[in-house]
């Protein structure tokens, strides 16, 4: 199991644990609505680190020509 | 000169605006209630450098004409060319439906750095030009507030996300899914398909699983747990879970599709004299009708839909029921950026008209008008492997266009008796003369060749 794995499964445990309080309408889109809540912090402490490692990786390698990944 | 508009029967569910058809014109109002957002597009000059992009399709203002369209309720009137063929998700091939959800994806983000959003995550909202995905949709585009949450999360899953994991995940084609329900495959119900060993993963974990799990719970104790008013994602929040799912669809592929492309370049090295006879002939009906839009039912890899390219027709879409031979199609029309849409058909029983009204979504036959067809190798699926009577059979595929080339494989031919070597011969009036006599009838018989002594070409014309 990796990293992410484990977050993830964290963060499943989470969400069921923490379910939001009980509102007087029903939206179609509830889980996704309490999922957003929950994984929109994880997604972009996500997104932050990776853009950061991707910055410290470009201060010690030199850059690849453009157009290739 | 502007004729009447005429409703898209498809067009209804979003108030800001209408999509009407008038002669080779789309029309699309915005209606007073959203006029403001769409100013505020207009004026950050998005749509423009999108379409100008070819990610959006390209728009002209044409509100001063809105008397004679008879739309001068509108607010504002936007005119668009025509897309050859309007295609639905339950169509496309992987490959096509992957590069759709990357494309949505892609808007979003490049939206989100303007200050724009998408109101919702529709998949109709994509069609191919080619098979480039290109967002036909203007009045989606809204202005984003900050931390409001992803009001299309769930429908982007249930539209393009699903039927991707289904795919690769669990190796089943979506498309007689989605087709049956047309607003795509609910987290719910995917999530008791994947066995445990392919949850754990990060997306399947969250936009599957838990989704479903929090969908469920509080769908049973049938009150809401969370408001669309109240809830808040974070920019960042929100930039993290586009780029996140970019990232692992990127990395989606289906397994039983991995080898194809290897054996097709392997395999196809050669040309047989019957492969270029069949050529020559295509080329020259092609050629003599020079058709804006051709079909290609029974396209396989692409082949001939290529070379009626190359005879100069304007652009092609090709039907197969081989899901591994319209990858190696997309592969080919992608490679050559080809005017070559190869879509998954079902001939004996293609999309059904559909949705509200039974009109929403448009049946196959009828959806365009083109102007010529090929249809190689391939009645002998229906006739002999449907068991369609050869007169039906001939009606349907001269049905959809004036001109056209059949291949009519004989009885005695191998691909016929490898259908046939299953079962009993119950196809009596299955005999190349008696399909040149229903043919004769229907159309005038342009020319014809035998490629081999067990294959012949027609050329029809009812025109």
């Amino acid at each position: 199991m990796n990293g992410k794995t484990v977050v993830s499964l964290v963060g499943t445990l989470a969400m069921l644990t923490v379910a939001a309080p009980a509102h007087a309408y029903l939206d179609p889109a509830t889980g996704s609505i309490i999922l957003q809540a929950v994984i929109g912090a994880i997604a972009g402490a996500t997104l932050f680190l990776r853009t950061s490692l991707f910055r410290i990786k470009a201060l010690f390698v030199r850059s690849k020509p453009s157009g290739e990944e | 000169m502007s004729q009447a508009a005429t409703l898209e029967a498809g067009s209804f569910r979003d108030p800001a605006g209408r999509v009407f058809s008038a002669g080779e014109q789309i029309l699309r109002t915005v209606a007073p209630v959203a006029a403001k957002q769409f100013a505020a597009a207009s004026e950050a000059g998005v749509m423009r450098r999108l379409a100008d992009a070819g990610r959006l399709v390209d728009f002209t203002d044409v509100t001063d004409q809105a008397a004679a369209y008879g739309l001068s309720d509108a607010e504002v009137v936007l005119s668009h060319p025509r897309i050859p063929f309007i295609s639905y998700p339950y169509e496309w091939s992987f490959s096509l439906h992957k590069a759709a959800a990357l494309a949505h994806l892609d808007l979003q983000l490049d939206l989100l750095k303007d200050g724009f959003a998408l109101s919702d995550a529709t998949a109709y909202n994509v069609q191919f030009e080619g098979v480039k995905p290109v967002f036909i949709d203007h009045l989606s585009i809204r202005p984003y507030q900050d931390g409001e949450i992803w009001a299309g999360h769930r429908q982007f899953c249930m539209q393009f996300l699903n039927p991707l994991l289904m795919w690769s995940l669990l190796d089943l084609q979506p498309s007689h899914w989605f087709r049956g329900s047309l607003e795509g495959i609910a987290p719910e119900d995917l999530a008791k398909l994947i066995p445990l060993k392919k949850r754990l993963n990060f997306t399947v974990l969250t936009h599957v699983i838990a989704q479903a799990a929090m969908q469920r719970r509080s769908v049973n104790k049938s009150q809401g747990s969370a408001s669309y008013r109240t809830a808040r994602l974070p920019r960042s929040g929100f930039e993290g879970m586009l780029d996140g799912l970019r990232r692992a669809i990127t990395k989606l592929e289906v397994p039983s599709h991995r080898t194809v492309w290897g054996d097709y370049a392997q395999n196809t090295s050669y040309s047989s004299p019957e492969m270029e006879a069949k050529h020559r002939f295509c080329a020259e009906m092609v050629s003599a009708v020079k058709p804006d839009l051709l079909y290609d039912i029974g396209c396989n890899s692409g082949d001939y839909s290529l070379g009626a390219l190359e005879a100069g027709a304007k652009s092609v879409v090709g039907f197969d029921f081989d899901q591994a031979a319209l990858e190696v199609a997309y592969r080919r029309a992608k490679k050559g950026n080809l005017p070559f849409l190869p879509l998954w058909l079902d001939a004996a029983n293609p999309s059904p008209s559909q949705g509200w009204g039974q009109a929403e979504r448009k049946g196959f036959a009828g959806r365009a008008k083109p102007d010529a067809l090929l249809a190689l190798a391939f009645i002998h699926h229906i006739a002999i492997g449907r068991n369609v009577p050869l007169d039906m059979a001939t009606d349907w595929i001269v049905g959809h266009a004036p001109v056209g080339v059949v291949e009519f494989p004989h009885k005695a031919d191998p691909m016929v008796q490898t259908l046939l070597s299953q079962r009993e011969d119950i196809f009596p009036d299955y005999d190349h003369q008696n399909f040149a006599k229903l043919l004769g009838e229907r159309a005038r018989i342009v020319k014809q060749v035998d490629v081999l002594p067990t294959r012949t070409l027609y050329w029809y014309d009812r025109s």
